[in-house]
């Protein structure tokens, strides 16, 4: 082995590799809080509901095509990280484990974005 | 491949390791600081509370055996479910995982420690004390009645008085501190005491969970902390936190309990999952399948399970659309589940020989039965309707244990089984293990398997009797007979263990023939030389291996520095980078723990000056122990192998030390961030108590102006320090006063913040905007102190001659967390002040 070597910041190789779940949890977070506030404040008045579902679909739809992004070009994101892996190995490795965590995310943003379509946006379900 | 140390090693260097890890004799023992010794102490009082809470669950089987028992009484019976409850889920599970990690992982590593050893034994200590006195409360009557998550408004003084209530807060409090340390021990471990080579793409499956496991924790735990200091404010002294009537909601502790306990599952599960991973390729004698499928979804768990807390609240009155976003996340993180299920599959049927079915691989499969059972009915309680029928009923209680015992205690006796050779001389019997698994899988699913049809029947949790002529006898009396044959199992291993016990290496170095590092040849040191990894069974790999380490051929053969010492190397690719000088046996963290034990116990019956005289205690040995640290560059650079010289000493954000502090400070960043949400919660509850118009508006924008302006001059003198520290060296007087300003800036800060919402006439008891105007202030004054003793400690570090230029890792930290203080106080500034100009 050589010298004690320099490699690609921490902070770059997280955001790289878990690009999926934090897009996922920034959705969530998004989608989440915008309903929740805008129910309390609007209280149950017409114009929210549009205003929510607009909002969820539209946010659902940037973290989709964020995923996308991500899923289909890793080499452009991780170089836009600064993330290097020189082997093969942890090449393979790091790339893999993004992809598949984005195809673990995708369902369960586009799952929970469809709720906005399926369901009153302030009622309750009983 | 080359040896990365070919030549011969001279005589003696193995005596003199043996030296240096020498565990301490007689009363000494307990100064010990080894993960040995003191890992085997953590799994061993996590077991007996296992033991002790499952005594409790047969006491409350044998109640509910009949209707209209009078066994045990309501106020007992209420009290035992609420301490077993507690006690598996915090005393037992969370720690057993933590001391399967303070054991495993540095052999797994092939690390001589993990880096922290006194915290780890602080940890340890601060728990097993804490831990045995809140156990014991339930001799005396003064457990907590709330059930494991203590809802208010019940938990409140109103409805719970005396000090029950506050016994449990005292446990957890414990385990908040221990689990938190924890934490940062694994996470720093994992990610840089591998050994060389051991890129990310080579660390075991078992290191994965870890890591995962303590990251979790860093963003659970907060939650509840949050939460249990709210609770004991308003318990205590009456600010409004929880109270409807004052402001406050009683769902934000359900949502900051679950934003936790939700987790907490996984935080269980997924170690859990990691040992199978670690056991299944042994037995099938082939490396695991889908071993990035399995990382992913083991990654893929650890953050969904941070999206699902709602689902314990279905029933509270929350909006459809809401319920919808969580039951999606309840449903996606079915899928890693089933991944690593058929990972394990796929890896038995792989293997060319048979697998082998020793106990272990017979608790690994009755691990995948139960845990497939309680999956499926937790897909059905995750079903929004369903679970609006089962709520609370007995359904709940056999699905959670289907998770829980199948999820963790069969992977836990599995683990048992299969490592027990690494610190015992004899194994456990594998005839009797057969008896102990099947006594236990059958009693298991004798007790829990009728409890669904107990609980569609309508039977309420938390019961402590069921009237006679209502049809729940039958599966009840089922029930609690399966109680017993379950204990029979526990019983059996119990008397094994005991018989054969003995501390020590085993005879057989690697009796399963495992591929993975910690079946090396091993002592208290752990391996004789750290080994070079090329692959992820680096023992099928190269079967010379055990040989060449043992021979001193690869890292670090021996004890340079002449003290305790091990290879850090950096996270992704794990190149070495320096050695770092690790502390060895002392009473400083016993004593710590023991008196921090010794502060909270005694705040809890309100004995107030001794707690106050045990805290400060507790402050000096964790400063005399910590002046011990940070030794200096004095020791130069070594050989770790033909060819490589390391550094011994580090500073900066390589530094393990840079590393703690920054996992602290996420800690610290994602309470604050509950604090934030709790905040903007109640408002949306209460809108109506909230300034300008329902409570007194904040003080004139100067004020806040001016603490935010004495903070930043604050990070001014600290980031001049840190670029001058080599000239200051020279002239004391100068640091001393740049040292003293900084503090002086930060507490006048601090004053001028609470002088100014005190000067408006707003006071913490009036409602929830006051009290959570003062908690800002709370959790601002909180890391004022610790830098307070921080500063104060660099000062004298530094007028001791501890402290230059180039030894100055106390100073870092005091930086660190003194920019951290000031970033989260302005915004805390902006939160306070901005928030209701914003809404007024
Ligand atoms: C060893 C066999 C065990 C038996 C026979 C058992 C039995 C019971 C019983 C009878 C209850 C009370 C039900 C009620 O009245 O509502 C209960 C509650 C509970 N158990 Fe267990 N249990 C066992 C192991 C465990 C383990 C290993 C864990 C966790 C790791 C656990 C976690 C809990 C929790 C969280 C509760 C809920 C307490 C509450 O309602 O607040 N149990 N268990
Ligand atoms: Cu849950």
């Amino acid at each position: 082995m050589k010298e004690p070597a320099k490699e690609a910041p921490t902070v770059s190789a997280i955001l790289f590799l878990l690009a999926g779940p934090i897009l996922w949890a920034g959705h969530l977070l998004l989608v989440y809080g915008v309903q929740s506030v805008t129910c309390v404040v609007g209280s149950g008045s017409v114009a929210p509901s549009a205003l929510i579902r607009t909002l969820v679909v539209l946010v659902t739809l940037g973290a989709i095509l964020l995923l996308c992004l991500a899923l289909f070009f890793p080499g452009r994101l991780a170089h836009m990280l600064r993330y290097q892996t020189p082997d093969r190995d942890n090449h393979v490795f790091s790339v893999r484990v993004e992809r598949l965590l984005i195809l673990l995310s995708l369902p369960a943003v586009i799952w929970s974005g469809a709720a906005a379509f399926l369901l009153d946006a302030c009622g309750l379900s009983r | 491949m080359e040896l990365p140390n070919p030549a011969p090693r001279p005589e003696g260097e193995v005596r003199e390791l043996e030296r240096i890890w020498a565990t301490p004799r007689g009363w000494r023992l307990l100064t010990a600081v080894n993960n040995t010794v003191i890992g085997l102490l953590y799994i061993g009082v996590a077991f007996l509370f296992f033991l002790m809470a499952g005594v409790l669950a047969m006491l409350m089987r044998t109640q509910l055996a009949v209707g209209d028992n009078r066994l045990i009484g309501q106020d007992l019976y209420n009290q035992m479910f609420t301490v077993h409850g507690t006690t598996m889920m915090f005393l037992f599970a969370v720690p057993a995982v933590e001391a399967l990690g303070v054991m495993l992982l540095p052999q797994m590593l092939a690390a001589r420690d993990l880096p922290f050893p006194r915290l780890s034994a602080f940890a340890i200590w601060a728990y097993v004390v804490g831990g045995l006195v809140f156990f014991s409360t339930i001799f005396y009557d003064l457990a907590p009645k709330g059930g494991w998550f203590m809802y208010p408004p019940l938990t409140l003084t109103e409805y719970s008085p005396g000090d029950n209530a506050d016994f449990w807060l005292l446990g957890i409090g414990f385990i908040e501190i221990s689990a938190i340390a924890g934490a940062i021990e694994i996470v720093v471990g994992t990610l840089r005491t591998r050994p060389p080579g051991m890129s990310l793409a080579k660390m075991p499956i078992f290191a994965w969970t870890m890591l995962i496991f303590a990251s979790m924790i860093m963003f659970a735990f907060p939650a509840v902390i949050l939460a249990t200091m709210m609770l004991e404010i308003e318990r205590a002294f009456g600010w409004p936190f929880f109270s409807a009537a004052r402001g406050g909601d009683p769902l934000l502790w359900q949502h900051l309990f679950w934003f936790f306990g939700h987790p907490e599952v996984y935080i269980i599960f997924l170690p859990a999952a990691g040992l199978v991973s670690m056991i299944v390729p042994t037995m099938a004698r082939t490396p695991l399948v889908g071993y990035h499928l399995i990382v992913v979804a083991l990654i893929g768990t650890g953050f969904f399970s941070f999206g699902l807390w709602v689902h314990h609240m279905f029933t509270t009155g929350i909006p459809a659309m809401s319920l919808a976003f969580f039951s999606a996340a309840s449903m996606a993180v079915a899928v890693p589940s089933g991944i690593q299920v058929f990972a394990w599959i796929a890896t038995i049927a792989a293997g060319r020989q048979r697998f082998r079915m020793t106990t272990a691989s017979l608790f690994v499969l009755g691990f995948l039965f139960i845990f497939t059972v309680g999956g499926l009915t937790g897909v059905m309680v995750a079903m929004v309707p369903f679970d609006y029928q089962v709520h609370d009923t007995y359904f709940v209680v056999a699905h959670f244990h289907y998770v829980l015992i199948g999820g963790f205690v069969f992977p836990l006796f599995a683990a048992y089984y299969y490592w027990i050779p690494l610190f015992s001389r004899r194994p456990l019997s594998e005839r009797l293990g057969r008896w102990v698994f099947w006594l236990m899988f059958i009693g298991f699913n004798i007790t829990f398997l009728p409890m669904h049809l107990t609980g569609l029947k309508g039977m309420p949790r938390r019961v402590w009797t069921y009237p006679e002529d209502i049809g729940w006898n039958m599966l009840n009396a089922i029930s609690t007979v399966g109680t017993y044959v379950l204990a029979a199992g526990i019983l059996i291993f119990l008397i094994d263990l005991i018989a054969k016990f003995r501390f020590g290496n085993a005879e057989i170095e690697n009796p399963w023939g495992a591929g993975t590092l910690e079946w090396l040849p091993n002592d208290v040191y752990s391996t004789r030389s750290i080994p070079h990894i090329t692959g992820r069974e680096p023992l099928w790999d190269r079967p010379s291996l055990p040989q060449e380490v043992r021979d001193g051929h690869h890292y670090l053969p021996n004890a340079p520095t002449g003290g305790r010492e091990t290879i850090v190397t950096s996270p992704i690719h794990a190149q070495p980078q320096y050695v770092i000088q690790m502390p060895g046996p002392g009473w400083p963290p016993f004593l710590a723990a023991v008196f921090t034990a010794a502060c909270f116990l005694l705040l809890t019956v309100k004995m107030v000056t001794i707690a106050i005289i045990c805290g400060a205690l507790a402050i000096a040995f964790v400063l005399v122990w910590a002046w011990g640290l940070d030794p200096g560059p004095s020791k130069g650079t070594i050989d770790i192998a033909r060819g490589i010289r390391l550094p011994t000493y580090m500073t900066g954000p390589t530094s393990h030390s840079w590393w703690a502090m920054v996992v602290l400070m996420i800690v610290a960043a994602s309470l604050y961030f509950a604090y934030v949400f709790s905040y903007l919660f109640l408002w949306l509850v209460s809108p109506e108590v909230w300034a300008p118009t329902g409570s007194p508006a904040p003080p004139p924008g100067l004020w806040p102006v001016s603490a935010a302006a004495l903070m930043l001059a604050g990070s001014s003198t600290i980031w001049l320090i840190s670029r001058r520290l080599e000239k200051l060296a020279a002239s004391p007087v100068a640091m001393a006063a740049a040292l003293l300003l900084s503090l002086a800036l930060l507490i006048g800060a601090l004053a001028l913040e609470l002088s100014g919402h005190l000067m408006t006439g707003l006071r913490p008891g009036d409602n929830a905007y006051g009290a959570m105007v003062y908690l800002g202030a709370v959790l601002f004054a909180q890391l004022a102190f610790a830098l307070t003793i921080l500063g104060l400690f660099t000062l004298a570090r530094y007028l001791t001659g501890k402290l230059d230029g180039a030894r100055r890792v106390t100073f870092d930290n005091y930086m660190l967390l003194y920019h951290y203080a000031v970033a989260q106080s302005l915004l805390g500034l902006a939160l306070v002040h901005g928030f209701p100009r914003l809404i007024g």
